[in-house]
């Protein structure tokens, strides 16, 4: 399925349960990359070509894994982390779920637990790759548009007649559609309906 | 030898004549030098030469040994008290200076009395017929009157004899040719004068001087004499001359005299109507009777009723003419005939002068007082003082030796309070008291020996080796082990052990002995205090089982308090287990080529089961209830231990540890699992102190150092709020608690273990911020 290796990052304190769970990861056949703590792992610059995911320690001295998951969700950072923890506390585990954790794995926990998470992580990283690059490709057509084509395509988008435009923004019918016309070429499609589902994608809302 | 011997010869004239002495002694004194070297030769001649000398000095004597005659005339006869005071001044000054014999005849001419041409024939017959043969040596005549006599009729009666002229006015003789074998003894009377003077400056009032003077032949002279000079005061006195008067008459003019008044007296020798008198007793009759003082010129009258003056004294007179004579006699002729004398004095009566309350201090300087009467303080002055100061002095020792006596009666008395004072004490202690004489031999023991180890004090004393005997074997070593006698002065020394009582009760001893020195630092021995501590020991192990089952509670409390986090610290290697387990089950499906890493996961299993065990190891010391074992304690490491213990619970409260350990200090000796327990509950209270601070200033130092050669020094310092200053001491108190789910015994009982350990634990306030715990440790208990 994949043609690269994934890459595993544990960020734990505790070196011994740093080294198991290499021992582990490896013999799933993933590469893995260790932590001791979550300073040194917000200065490592990942790899963003190749699938990944964060096994990561709640308890940790300095910044702990729920500090570190809100620092790289500031710095837009997607990487999708299982939490691992000594002690199931319930609330803070619903927390971070909500913040996007993968899962949240009370220790000592068993393999195919940690293994399915895992792969969930990275198919997760998989789909939001492949998601973000076509949202590039629609981003990079919208970029090339003037502002007021930019400006017709959310009137386009709400489904208004060129009669109706025309009559809103106080042009010409025909200088409406010239501008149509323009707005489907750059996009490179044909239809206002294929339009309106790319620029829900990228969540550009229309004209109210 | 011979030399000696005449010395001692020469010597018996010593008594004879004192001049042959003094040339004799002067010889010898010459001869001495003469014969220091000794010559049998010289010695014989300067010997000869002696004995001539000494025959020579004999035959001289004998020569001068010849007896003398001196014959004195007086002009008076032998009743005036004036002649006989010349005669007793004359007799004694011969006597007293003469060494050769004289015979003194006496004429008394009585020239006053018989005055005629026939009876001055008379006399010269009677001493031609008297001394026409015998012609004395020597005359002397007295007063004025004889002077004629004898000047007149010198060459047919005494042609050749010396003669001295004495008691006579220098006026008298001015006019005379003396010729060369007649000397004079004068004098210059100014007694008029000095008296009248004297009289007026002691009595300032004075305008009338009476004049009491007698009508014979001699007072007219004297007064006559005397109103030459009573001339030149007419104008300041108005004199009154009772002249011839006789005694009644005269005391009826004295008795009744204005206070104006002096009266001088003149001797009173004979009345108008031809009465004769004896002078002083005319004056002691009317001074006794006068109303005023009186003043007098001559000697003679003092003590008679006189205050006194300026007075001219016979005596004096007697002697010089006396000295005179002695030259004469003895062959050395006067270079001065005629000798002028003073023989004028202030003489004053004591008697009249307090009569007329005359006060001596205004007496002319030298002026001499005669008749004191001394008050009876004056008379026995130094007599009194004497006998004052041996009285007083004899008093003193009286009343030294009565003090004396009472004080060492009180002392004594002191001494009897205190000896049974210290012997109530010493008998009625509690204890067990000894005294050891330096011999080892019982010097003192206190009754309560009986009660403490059965054996009574005689028995004791009896046997001195019963007080090492009674100990129990196992503890002799104890004893052995310290030496009462090299105990240092001022110190003690306190051992504990076990005796076996007469009656073979167990009893715990507490021994405290010291050596004793007595003043001069002579050791006296040892002195021993043997204390029945069986209760105490017994209440103490009871305390300390209560103690330690406190301490265990205390301790369960603080791991319960920290199961969550423990089990956190078991569940990590629980979870490095189970990964590892299930890795190298992973490799074990995939065949031989992951040997290696089956292996490495084994190895992890085995490292985290350790880990567990360790952990589950400590916590089972922590909880377990066991006695105290002291043993040797590296500080660091359990500090270390507990570190690592909560090490979860430090990581949960997001706090950072700063470590600052000295790696040197040494080991103490201490009980580990307490030790810890203070460490471990000290920093879970900095723990839960710095809750309320934020997470990045939550920092607690460790720090461990060597304090001093006895101890070292574990501080444990939060950045927390910091302890209130007056609750410092509080906190150590049981049941002193902030935190809710404590039980307030942490930091009493972490005191009970420090202080166990013979040391201290305090809390301050860190200059910087946060509260600071200090534990002291010696590094021996």
């Amino acid at each position: 399925m994949l043609e690269i290796t994934p890459i595993i990052y544990i960020v734990d304190d505790d070196p011994s349960v740093r080294s198991s769970l290499r021992l582990l990861l490896e013999s799933a056949g993933y590469e893995v990359i260790c932590f001791s703590s979550a300073k040194e792992f917000l200065k490592f610059r990942l790899d963003s070509t190749t699938a990944h995911c964060l096994i990561l320690d709640v308890k940790m001295p300095d910044l702990n894994g729920i500090e570190l998951q809100k620092e790289l969700a500031s710095i837009n950072n997607t990487i999708p982390i299982i939490f691992i923890t000594g002690h199931g506390d319930i609330p803070m585990g619903v927390q971070a779920m909500k913040d996007g954790a993968v899962n949240f794995l009370s220790k000592p926990f068993d393999d195919q637990q940690l293994l399915d998470s895992i792969n969930e992580a990275l198919i997760r990283d998989i789909n939001f790759r492949k998601k973000q690059s076509e949202h590039d490709q629609i981003k990079q057509k919208i970029d090339t548009l003037t502002p007021r084509e930019n400006e017709i395509l959310r009137y386009l988008i709400t489904g208004m007649l060129n009669k109706q435009i025309a009559y809103k923004l106080n042009i010409s019918e025909r200088t409406v559609k010239a501008h149509r016309k323009q707005v489907l070429d750059k996009m490179g499609i044909q239809s206002i309906a294929e339009l309106v589902r790319l620029t829900e994608k990228l969540g550009i809302t229309p004209v109210e | 030898m011979m030399v000696e011997f005449i010395l001692s010869y020469l010597m018996s004239f010593k008594q004879k004549n004192i001049n042959y002495f003094r040339i004799i002694k002067f010889i010898s004194l010459k001869l001495n030098c003469i014969l220091i070297p000794k010559t049998r030769f010289k010695e014989v001649c300067i010997l000869s030469i002696m004995i001539v000398f000494c025959i020579s000095v004999t035959s001289l004597q004998s020569q001068e040994k010849k007896e003398k005659s001196i014959l004195i005339l007086y002009s008076l006869s032998q009743s005036y008290p004036a002649v006989v005071q010349w005669d007793t001044g004359i007799r004694s000054e011969f006597n007293a200076h003469l060494d050769f014999k004289i015979k003194i005849n006496t004429e008394y001419l009585d020239l006053s009395r018989y005055n005629e041409p026939d009876y001055i024939k008379k006399i010269r017959d009677v001493f031609d017929y008297k001394y026409g043969d015998d012609q004395p040596d020597l005359i002397i005549t007295v007063l004025e009157q004889a002077l004629d006599f004898v000047l007149s009729h010198r060459d047919t009666l005494f042609p050749e004899v010396p003669i001295i002229l004495a008691g006579i006015e220098t006026n008298s003789i001015k006019n005379r040719d003396l010729d060369k074998k007649t000397a004079s003894v004068s004098q210059r009377s100014n007694a008029y004068k000095e008296t009248l003077d004297l009289a007026l400056s002691l009595h300032k009032d004075t305008h009338n001087a009476v004049i009491v003077a007698g009508e014979g032949y001699l007072e007219k002279m004297w007064l006559e004499a005397a109103r030459e000079t009573f001339q030149h005061y007419e104008s300041l006195l108005n004199f009154t001359y009772l002249q011839g008067l006789s005694i009644p008459e005269l005391q009826n003019e004295v008795e009744n005299l204005p206070d104006n008044s002096l009266i001088f007296y003149f001797p009173v020798l004979e009345d108008k109507a031809g009465r004769k008198y004896v002078a002083t007793e005319v004056l002691s009759s009317i001074s006794k009777l006068s109303s005023r003082p009186i003043y007098s010129f001559w000697e003679v009258f003092l003590g008679y009723g006189i205050v006194g003056g300026y007075l001219e004294n016979f005596q004096i007179q007697a002697q010089e003419t006396a000295r005179l004579g002695i030259n004469i006699l003895q062959g050395k002729w006067p270079e001065n005939t005629s000798r002028q004398i003073q023989s004028l004095e202030y003489i004053f009566d004591d008697r009249q002068l307090n009569r007329w309350s005359i006060t001596e201090s205004k007496l002319p300087a030298g002026s001499e007082i005669r008749f004191k009467e001394y008050s009876f303080l004056e008379k026995y002055f130094y007599r009194i003082v004497l006998i004052s100061a041996l009285v007083l002095g004899q008093s003193l020792i009286i009343g030294y030796l009565v003090i004396m006596r009472r004080r060492s009666r009180q002392i004594q008395e002191a001494l009897k309070i205190a000896e049974q004072k210290y012997r109530t004490v010493a008998d009625y202690t509690y204890d067990w008291e000894y005294w050891l004489n330096p011999d080892g031999s019982v010097h003192w023991i206190s009754p309560s020996s009986k009660r403490i180890s059965g054996y009574g004090s005689e028995e004791i004393i009896n046997n001195p080796s019963l007080i090492y005997d009674m100990i129990l074997p196992d503890d002799k070593k104890v004893w052995e082990d310290h030496h009462c006698s090299e105990v240092k002065k001022n110190e003690r020394s306190k051992i504990k052990y076990r005796i076996q009582t007469a009656q073979g009760e167990i009893k715990w001893i507490e021994h405290t002995c010291q050596p004793v020195y007595d003043n001069n630092e002579n050791n006296l021995g040892i002195r021993a205090n043997n204390r029945d501590i069986t209760e105490r020991e017994l209440y103490k192990s009871q305390t300390s089982a209560l103690q330690s089952e406190l301490t265990h509670m205390e301790r369960v409390n603080t791991i319960s308090t920290l199961s969550y986090s423990l089990a956190h610290e078991i569940n990590q290697p629980l979870t490095s287990i189970r990964s590892y387990a299930q890795a190298a089950l992973r490799f074990m499906n995939k065949g031989r080529s992951e040997e290696e890493n089956i292996r490495k996961a084994l190895l992890g299993i085995v490292a985290d089961n350790k880990r567990a065990t360790s952990i589950i190891n400590q916590l089972r010391d922590l909880v377990k209830k066991e006695a105290v074992q002291i043993e040797e304690v590296d500080i660091n490491s359990i500090l270390k231990e507990v570190l690592n213990l909560i090490n979860s619970e430090i990581i949960m409260k997001n706090t950072s540890i700063k470590l600052n350990l000295d790696p040197s200090v040494p080991d103490v000796n201490g009980d580990a699992i307490q030790l810890q327990q203070v460490l471990l509950n000290l920093i879970t209270n900095s723990l839960d102190e710095m809750e309320e601070c934020r997470t990045d200033h939550r920092v607690i130092t460790i720090s461990s150092r060597v304090e001093n050669s006895t101890g070292l020094s574990i501080s444990i310092v939060d950045s927390g709020s910091g302890i209130p200053e007056d609750k410092l001491e509080e906190i150590f108190q049981p049941f002193h608690s902030t935190k809710p789910k404590g039980l307030g015994l942490g930091l009493a009982i972490s005191k009970l273990i420090i202080e166990s350990h013979n040391g201290k634990i305090w809390a301050e306030n860190n200059p910087g911020m946060g509260a600071k715990f200090v534990i002291f440790l010696p590094y021996n208990i």
